[in-house]
């Protein structure tokens, strides 16, 4: 019963928070001053009077910029809820179809970036919280890692692995002669693109992990119930389990945060490895002051955000009986 | 579960460092020309922006193509276009133009076209009286005007509005056709008439062109070359640096190094042999505010104009070339040549570098230094002029800090107000502004646009689009309009060598600098690129150019049979650098504008800083758990 009633709140919570989001997101660009595609066509060519005109129309045209704002609204909803995310003036395509080509490269680097550095930045930082003599060579490693700019790291990548020695391609997400295609051909060279931007994500990632997981261990380690364990005489690896098992929790907040970032695309390592994910389309947009494109990223992002927070809410009270019961007493 | 994802990822991992096979090439490289536009190819609409550049041209075609190098149109589609009638139009095809699918292109085709840019909104014939759009037989059609219609205006029609087929087109919702992008299952109704077909787009990454090996046109041009040519997105200039070293570009528009790139590989090519190497084109002019005391005083203008130095600019500046008084640029020779403008300037104009004379003309108009400051004073008060300028564009501002040091000379004062492109364009289009800088104007097809551009001012409705100065004289419009419903050259040049009288007299703007287009092409796999001495074709790889010569540049390569020398080691110059430079990136039409000169490479901080933040963002997230 509790976990029902759980699970209403927190859909009527996410669902308000889902329409507060769009609304602010469709009218963020309305009430920046000036008219947001007037700046865009003086950003073009020097246009002859007409032909400015004629460029205004059909953009104010296109977004209904020249209804009045509730209808504008209300068209917005209908067509996001069709899917139509609008029109990108930078790139002339529509937004839906820009993110749903660059998306996919941002999945193949990032999905696995995170989880495998979760996986693995979990296990290293419980191995050092447990142990001292390991915890003082890795840790240092590890805050490096964390704390080098992002930027520095890849192109240290990039210049070392890809310039000089030669080993792996360093740029784009194959190879220019190559269109993608499912031959072994295309797979081998688009893996042999995807190492390097995966190793700088990677690498950096597993730093941050561990040095979460390490401190939540040492402080679980030195919690009561650890300790009366203690007293009971259970085993070194009976205490470390109950400990894994709190000092994890956050740790899944924080992957579920990272896997809802996902869709924003990696900026930093799609400018340095030139891979065409969507983080680079979003700062294009941003630089060109293409709101339409940024509007419709950001709504990716707000809802991948918010079903990832969604999901951690069901996880959380499905393997934290303190939240369960929380609501149940509630 | 995890464990085995774990594995299969990292068996993965392992499987393609090892998995080493040399990667085929799916097209020859000896019969596929590269080019590259610095946004995606994402769009193929042939009459609404399609940012993919072989579509306008090469696909479609129109019924003349312009050579902006030469400002001359040559007859494409067209056998001939000339007027029959003060105010008829005769357009006649050339004997058996057709489409990709085989149907003849005819009359009916072109009257379709011309009446279905209007529908679509994109042209308004309305505008130049035009009546009727008569066929008169297959190859003839007529445009009736009820007067003369402005005839400059209509020229340039011809090159730019693309001819569709009508069996295809007329399926097509005008309303729709805008959004569209002709990709996908909408590729179907790209059914062109040129050499070219569209054989895939790989969204975001590059559009592959296929010859169309029957092509009307090749019995009156010969079949082109290149058997494909593939449109590469390449964003940032150190990348196309990177690619033409290695050869795997053969010809863009990027803002590279060129003195460096040609001798690491001696294949690069460019418009001139000798600095700027790049073409330069048009001036970069210097607007005054005619509207603001003391600038409407033509003398004042004048004095400021002796002032500037555009020796020093070339030299320490942009890269740029010796602009003359007139904002007619290097591509108007011809016509320059016929008005005269070199004995003009003799007569009518005034001295660049002329401080002395400059100063002379500020005391005559009681500008002085009374106060002993160094700084003229105009009534009573220091004399500052603000300069709307773009900060982010570093050879801009070059040229600015230059401007600003020479009119210093003189004792004038200048307040620099630095702006993003796009604000800056506001500023320059509300007047605000003492002094600024733009080539917009002086990148026209034809010397009549130029003038109207800079010079006409009937009211705020109804002026050239660069008029930012808002400079008024009734003797020019009167001028400008004649000139318009002029089709006879002789008198065209006539009444041109007033104008440029006037210009030289009045002083509405002052050229700068000469901007240039970044251009560079690789002899490696194919040559015969125009150049300076064989200007056949356009330097200008960017979409929205393909009727302005960008496709006679493509029709007019050759195989280059004899290979290279080695191409050298490439070097990558992916410093910080690279972050910046993508800020350049702007909308398609915006990149034209960084050709002309401004190169958003040196970028604001701004940018850069904000790069640094997005990056911040998911590591502060990843914090937020400690």
């Amino acid at each position: 019963m509790g976990f029902k009633q759980y699970l209403k709140r927190k859909i009527v919570v996410y669902f308000l928070t889902f329409i507060f989001a769009v609304t602010l997101n469709w009218l963020l660009p309305r009430l920046m001053p000036g008219n947001p595609i007037e700046i865009m066509i003086n950003s073009a060519l020097g246009l002859s009077p007409q032909e400015r005109e004629t460029l205004l129309q059909f953009y104010e045209e296109l977004y209904g910029l020249n209804k009045p704002l509730y209808v504008q609204f209300i068209s917005f909803w209908k067509s996001l809820l069709t899917g139509n995310l609008g029109y990108s003036i930078l790139y002339r395509a529509p937004v839906s179809d820009l993110i749903k080509h660059a998306l996919p490269y941002d999945i193949a680097i990032l999905f696995p970036a995170i989880v495998l550095s979760w996986i693995i930045g979990n296990w290293l930082g419980a191995l050092a919280g447990k142990n001292k003599k390991y915890d003082r060579y890795v840790m240092p490693l590890f805050y490096f890692l964390a704390s080098i700019p992002y930027f520095w790291f890849a192109m240290l990548l990039v210049y070392v692995i890809g310039v000089k020695l030669g080993w792996l391609p360093y740029q784009g997400a194959y190879s220019p002669d190559l269109v993608p295609s499912f031959s072994l051909m295309f797979v081998v060279d688009f893996l042999k693109h995807w190492i390097l931007p995966f190793l700088s994500l990677f690498i950096v990632m597993i730093g941050s992990w561990a040095i979460g997981m390490r401190n939540m261990i040492i402080y679980e380690l030195e919690a009561d119930y650890v300790r009366y364990l203690e007293a009971l005489g259970a085993s070194e690896k009976l205490m470390t389990k109950h400990a894994y098992r709190n000092a994890i929790l956050p740790q899944i907040t924080g992957l579920a945060l990272q896997l809802g970032l996902m869709v924003a695309g990696a900026i930093a390592t799609e400018i340095v490895f030139n891979y065409p994910g969507v983080g680079v389309l979003l700062m294009r947009a941003a630089l060109s002051q293409d709101y339409f494109l940024l509007q419709g990223g950001f709504l990716m992002i707000v809802i991948a955000v918010l079903v990832a927070n969604f999901v951690i809410d069901i996880v959380y009270a499905l393997i934290d009986p303190r939240v369960r019961v929380s609501y149940t007493e509630g | 579960m995890k464990k085995y994802i774990a594995t299969i990822l990292i068996a993965l991992f392992f499987f393609s460092t090892i998995g080493v096979v040399a990667a085929q090439e799916e097209l020859p490289r000896e019969q596929t020309l590269y080019t590259a536009n610095s946004a995606p190819p994402t769009n193929a609409n042939p009459i609404q922006g399609s940012n993919i550049i072989p579509i306008a041209g090469l696909v479609f075609e129109p019924l003349f193509m312009l050579n902006f190098m030469k400002t001359e149109l040559v007859p494409w589609l067209a056998e001939y276009g000339k007027w029959v009638k003060p105010n008829v139009f005769e357009v006649k095809l050339r004997e058996g133009t057709k489409w990709q699918d085989g149907k003849p292109l005819t009359a009916e085709d072109v009257k379709f076209s011309f009446e279905y840019y209007q529908k679509v909104g994109l042209k308004d014939w309305s505008k130049y009286g035009l009546q009727e759009i008569k066929v008169l037989d297959m190859r003839t059609v007529q445009f009736i005007f009820k007067s003369t219609p402005n005839v400059w205006a209509w020229r340039n029609e011809l090159y730019s509005v693309l001819i569709l087929p009508e069996h295809i087109f007329k399926n097509i919702d005008p309303q729709k056709v805008k959004t569209m992008t002709f990709l996908g299952n909408e590729q179907e109704y790209l059914v062109g008439s040129g050499a070219y077909k569209l054989y895939k787009v790989v969204q975001q990454q590059k559009a592959i062109f296929v010859r169309n090996d029957d092509w009307w046109g090749a019995k009156y041009f010969g079949l082109p070359a290149p058997k494909y040519i593939v449109q590469l997105y390449v964003g940032s200039n150190d990348q196309a640096a990177n690619m033409f070293l290695k050869g795997d570009l053969d010809v863009g528009t990027y803002y590279v190094d060129i003195v460096e790139l040609k001798k690491k590989n001696p294949n690069i090519v460019s418009w001139l042999d000798r600095p700027p190497y790049f073409p330069p084109v048009v001036p970069v002019i210097m607007y005054f505010n005619t509207k603001h005391k003391p600038l409407d005083n033509p003398l004042i203008r004048k004095a400021i104009a002796e002032a500037i130095c555009p020796a020093q600019i070339v030299k320490q500046g942009p890269i740029s070339d010796l602009p003359d008084q007139t904002p007619l640029g290097k591509v108007m020779q011809p016509w320059k040549e016929k008005i005269g403008v070199d004995q003009l300037i003799k007569e009518y104009g005034w001295k660049y570098c002329d401080p002395v004379d400059a100063a002379k003309l500020l005391d005559e108009a009681g500008i002085k230094d009374t106060d002993g400051d160094g700084w003229r004073e105009y009534n009573g008060k220091d004399l500052i002029l603000t300069f709307a300028a773009c900060g982010p564009c570093s050879d801009w501002m070059q040229a600015v800090e230059i401007v600003v040091n020479q009119l210093k000379a003189i004792g004038i004062k200048v307040d620099v107000k630095k702006y993003d492109w796009g604000t800056m364009v506001s500023k320059q289009q509300a007047g605000e502004f003492d002094l600024t800088m733009h080539w917009a104007g002086t990148f026209k097809p034809d010397p009549y646009s130029v003038y109207y551009d800079l010079m006409y001012y009937k009211d705020e409705n109804n002026k050239g689009g660069a008029n930012f100065g808002n400079y008024y004289n009734p003797e020019a419009n009167k001028l400008l309009d004649e000139l318009a419903k002029t089709s006879d050259e002789a008198k065209q040049v006539e009444l041109l060598r007033e104008l440029t009288k006037i210009w030289l007299k009045d002083v509405p703007a002052v050229p700068l600098y000469m901007g240039t287009l970044f251009y560079e092409a690789n002899t490696q796999y194919w040559a015969n690129w125009p150049n300076e001495k064989n200007p056949y074709g356009v330097p200008i790889f960017w979409p929205g150019f393909g009727t302005w010569g960008t496709a006679l540049a493509f029709l007019g390569v050759r195989p280059a049979k004899a290979v290279g020398p080695e191409t050298t080691t490439v070097v990558q110059t992916q410093t910080v650098e690279k972050t910046q430079t993508v800020e350049k990136t702007q909308t398609v039409e915006k990149t034209v504008t960084v050709t002309a000169s401004p190169t958003e490479t040196k970028g604001s901080i701004c940018g850069p800083a904000a790069i640094l933040a997005l990056v911040a963002v998911p590591l502060i997230l990843r914090r937020r758990r400690l």
